[in-house]
């Protein structure tokens, strides 16, 4: 009995420890993050840690998921290597407080999903794609403000 | 008078829509010819011009930098494929990136990193980033290869090196190799234009 709780409490820290590792997707979870089917604004950002504009961006994106959670689901995709997702990516992550969904994508073959996102998208980061519950996209390669993004979200401006 | 307005906008519409879209595919396309330019090589201080390149069968123009982690993926596989290719396609490097936010990128780290790696190919700075916008290149490493045609060089593919930056052992698909491939036996390389992720190009602030 004893030894179920600790090994509960044992899961339960290492839970609270990699609550911020991403979850590490494919193209298959990609494309149904891309077609949501809530009533929600999906707004989803392409980043990588080594790519200083998409840093300095990521607080907006998590000031977004917080104060209007109600109304838009952030989504973050880290293009780092997988093998940094649990060493690199999650400690990033925590040290800049992020709380938004992450996720890492795991696909070098980029030619074969960027199209997917957009076929406008050259590839550049960081990139945001944000789906209204009609099905419009709007999709930008480039930083975003804070202001832009709310602008798009609550009244559909770009 | 009112509806006249209307219908003026109506009419407006599509070239409003047209101009819009055009803003994200400015750059060179396929097929198109490559204005002659003239930069300076990092590596010696020579003004280095696509016109020295008549002899060749043409150019692999690549734009990277020194900081970018997918740049310094694929240095090693540019060093090679510059080697591989000095007699027929010979690659230019540029990089077209602020030197005032990213010094790491400038003409000086330039030179160093190319003396380092022993480049060789010509490091070409794009002070004005004026060729970034003229070719549309927006990331690094992003790259043109140009086929001569006579005295002109049009653009034959655009793109990624290969699908693979992780792991150079695991590439599956050559792009650039197979594109140079078609080129040389006097086919258009299929795909023309492959997608890759990069480091955007550090542009100026206005």
């Amino acid at each position: 009995m004893t030894k179920s709780i600790l090994s509960i409490l044992l899961l339960f820290i290492l839970g609270l420890q990699q609550g911020t590792t991403p979850k590490v997707i494919h193209t298959t979870e990609l494309n149904t993050l891309i077609t949501p089917l809530d009533k929600k604004v999906h707004v989803i950002n392409f980043w990588a840690t080594w790519c200083r504009p998409c840093i300095e961006e990521l607080p907006d994106f998590e000031a977004i998921h917080q104060e209007l959670d109600k109304k838009a689901k952030v989504s973050l995709i880290s293009l780092d290597p997988a093998s940094k997702a649990e060493s690199h990516v999650g400690p990033f992550l925590k040290k800049k407080e992020i709380t938004a969904d992450s996720y890492l994508l795991d696909e070098v073959d980029f030619d074969a999903w960027i199209p997917i996102v957009d076929s406008s998208w050259s590839g550049a980061l960081p990139a945001t794609l944000i789906i209204f519950p009609s099905g419009k996209k709007v999709f930008h390669e480039g930083k975003y403000s804070k202001e832009e993004l709310e602008g798009i979200i609550l009244k559909g401006k770009h | 008078m009112k509806t006249l307005k209307k219908s003026w906008l109506l009419l407006l519409a599509p070239f409003l829509i047209w101009a819009f879209t055009q803003e994200e595919n400015n750059g060179y396309k396929i097929g198109e010819t490559v204005k002659s330019f003239t930069l300076k090589n990092t590596i010696d201080d020579k003004m280095v011009s696509l016109d020295d390149y008549k002899d060749k069968e043409g150019v692999i123009v690549i734009f990277t930098c020194n900081h970018c982690p997918y740049a310094k993926a694929y240095e090693d596989r540019i060093i090679a494929l510059a080697k591989a290719h000095a007699s027929d396609f010979p690659v230019v490097a540029i990089s077209s990136n602020d030197q005032d936010s990213y010094p790491e990128d400038g003409p000086e780290a330039m030179k160093k990193q190319a003396k380092e790696k022993s480049y060789p190919f010509p490091y070409l700075f794009d002070e004005t980033q004026e060729q970034a916008k003229l070719f549309g290149a927006t990331k690094t490493p992003h790259v043109y290869l140009l086929k001569r045609e006579g005295k002109k060089f049009n653009v034959a593919y655009i793109g990624a090196i290969d699908d693979n930056y992780q792991d150079a052992s695991k590439v599956k698909k050559h792009y650039l190799e197979d594109a140079i491939k078609a080129l040389k036996s006097n086919q258009k390389p299929s795909p023309a234009e492959t997608k890759a992720i990069g480091c955007s190009i550090k542009w100026k602030k206005q």
